[in-house]
């Protein structure tokens, strides 16, 4: 199995901007899968409320539906493949420690996604050809949109990971782990958001290519404009309590003052939804869809910063640890430059005492003077050149002189050990010879 | 419609100060620095925690152990002063708990150390954090999935006893 573990730490700006990057492309991408997946729903709905009904006009909503929905392939492939894609690498590179899903879980999620991408354009191309639905039509149409949603629900459980850092380890053991309350509250309100943002657009873009008469027309475009409203109305009657429920099911150490302070901005705007709707229904000429679908862009990017921030507080704690890791790792390159200017003629085995010196003991002890620990050079002539003895001492160490605080064990490997231990030995034999 | 935005909005609210009450990272009476002590210095948990693989707590280290490096390092910084007054007067310090459990359940932090769990399965990069925030829930799931996770026993009387 191909794993991504065991990938080099990154710098604490690369982190950043993938975690932001990230969230970048998941707002075009949902976007444009949520427009997909709504658009869908309501045109395969539309077609058997049509046939209950007996009224062409359902129909050739339906139908106007899938044309404005399913653009052309290519927006396909690029706003619903490619993000998938560039997710995936993202993903692995923010949990560096170690992929916790194998990249078949992302495998899985591309196929499924892109044969439902492919059955809803041969449900387009079939609902363009006529206005009569046929059962292979509508069966195509409908496995396509649960497959996307099934894609959907998978990425939703993957993502949901990403906001609860202390799952890792556990997935390492266990596949299963990944599932989440946290996570299936996150595809419902992706859902909810969907389809509020389905019936912005239908608002906007649709009911305007009805062809008949004038009566007909009105009839058509009052018909449109009543199930976008319903749709957008709706969804934000819902979209509040799964964000509710998704604060309740956050990890604690998720969440921060901004989480909720943009949480309530995704509750303001909602508002703000509903009242645009329920205020301008009947007047103006526009109608009220270019600031609905402005106000559920606006929702979605309030829930992005939600997450993104619940992202960041998680993993606080490990930006921090690179962040200082970077510190460490530019000061060691400092005095390896320096060392190799001073001394390069020193044997590679007192080299390695040198560095484990350097790292561990040099907190406590100098050669000269009292730091914490007393001074080596006093310390060490005391075993006589007997490395083992010393190495015996620094495995275990005991209080020697009570004027001094006992050493902690440091549980050093062994080979490290016997570095330090020989590199001691010959250093205090080089000094105290001066 | 406004009535119901509003009820939303005021367990919004609740759920707000709910986590502030939870109190993930309290103020401790002396700003101790985990990034100095274990990253930077590299000492193993057990130097200070004295007690964590003898015994059902970690405990904290007598403040004796903090000044036998103190007495002579970074002596004239705030909380090095702080330190040393609570040493003078021979007063405990009273660090205030991030994690606790109540007092039905039966944790024992040598079992889990013995069972080579690392620390940071539960306390997260302590190493990183210059305050201590508690990263696990401490609820009963957070405990069973890690359990389950390593076949570890489940039985209620593991925990309940």
């Amino acid at each position: 199995m191909a794993s991504w573990g065991n990938l080099q730490p990154l710098s604490p700006e690369f982190y950043s901007l993938l975690r932001h990057g990230l969230f970048l492309v998941l707002f075009l991408h949902l976007l444009f899968l949520g427009f997909l997946v709504g658009g869908s729903t309501v045109s395969l709905l539309l077609n058997f409320l049509g046939k209950e009904k007996r009224d062409p006009s359902y129909l050739r909503f339906s139908q106007e539906l899938m044309r404005t929905v399913l653009i052309s392939k290519s927006a396909l492939f690029i706003f619903g493949l490619v993000p998938l894609l560039l997710v995936w690498f993202v993903y692995a590179r923010v949990l560096f420690v170690a992929s916790p899903l194998p990249w078949q879980f992302w495998a899985v999620i591309l196929a499924v996604l892109t044969l439902g991408f492919v059955l809803l354009f041969l449900y387009r191309q079939a609902r363009e050809r006529t206005l009569e639905l046929f059962p292979m039509t509508a069966a195509a149409g409908a496995a396509g949109l649960l497959a996307v949603i099934l894609a959907f629900f998978l990425f939703s459980a993957g993502y949901g990971i990403l906001f609860n850092p202390a799952k890792l380890p556990l997935l390492q053991k266990q596949i299963r782990f990944f599932l989440s309350w946290n996570a299936v509250v996150k595809f419902l309100l992706f859902l909810a958001f969907f389809f509020g943002m389905t019936g912005g657009l239908i608002l906007l873009l649709c009911g305007r290519s009805a062809e008949g008469g004038e009566g007909m027309n009105a009839g058509y475009r009052g018909l449109v404009h009543r199930f976008g409203a319903n749709l957008a109305i709706l969804a934000t009657f819902v979209l509040p309590v799964f964000l509710l429920l998704d604060l309740v099911t956050l990890p604690e150490i998720a969440l921060s003052a901004e989480v909720f302070v943009f949480s309530a901005a995704v509750l303001l705007l909602s508002l703000a939804v509903c009242l645009t709707l329920f205020l301008s229904d009947g007047k103006g000429k526009g109608g009220p869809g270019g600031r609905v679908v402005f106000l559920f862009v606006l929702i979605f990017l309030a829930i992005l910063l939600h997450d993104d921030a619940a992202v960041g507080n998680a993993y606080q704690d490990r930006i921090a640890f690179l962040t200082m890791q970077k510190a460490a790792v530019t000061a060691e390159a400092g005095k390896e430059a320096h060392r190799e200017e001073s001394a390069s003629a020193e044997k590679t085995e007192t080299d390695a005492g040198q560095v484990v010196f350097e790292k561990i003991c040099a907190g406590c002890h100098r050669f000269d003077i009292r730091v914490v620990g007393p001074p080596l050079n006093e310390r060490v002539p005391t075993y006589g050149g007997d490395v083992e003895k010393l190495k015996a001492f620094i495995r275990a160490p005991v209080k020697v002189n009570p004027g001094y605080p006992s050493m902690p064990k440091l549980g050093l490997p062994e080979e490290e050990i016997d570095a330090v231990a020989r590199y001691l030995i010959a250093h205090v034999k080089e000094e105290t010879s001066k | 419609m406004i009535a119901y935005f509003g009820v939303v909005f005021l367990a919004m609210a609740g759920l707000a100060v709910a986590w502030q009450q939870a109190g993930l990272s309290p103020d401790q009476p002396i700003a101790f620095p985990h990034t100095i002590h274990v990253s930077k210095l590299s000492l193993p948990c057990n130097f200070c925690h004295i007690y964590v693989d003898i015994s059902r707590h970690a405990g904290g280290p007598p403040v004796e152990k903090c000044m036998s490096c103190h007495k002579s390092i970074a002596t004239e910084r705030e909380e090095i002063r702080k330190l040393t007054r609570y040493y003078e007067e021979k007063r405990p310090i009273e660090w205030n708990r991030v994690y606790s459990l109540p007092d039905h359940v039966y944790f024992s932090h040598k079992r889990h150390v013995k069972a080579g769990l690392d620390c940071s399965e539960c306390h997260g990069m302590v190493g990183a954090m210059k305050k201590i925030r508690r990263v696990g829930s401490l609820k009963m799931g957070w405990c069973v999935s890690c359990h389950r996770a390593r076949g570890a026993p489940r039985d209620c009387a593991t925990c309940h006893q």
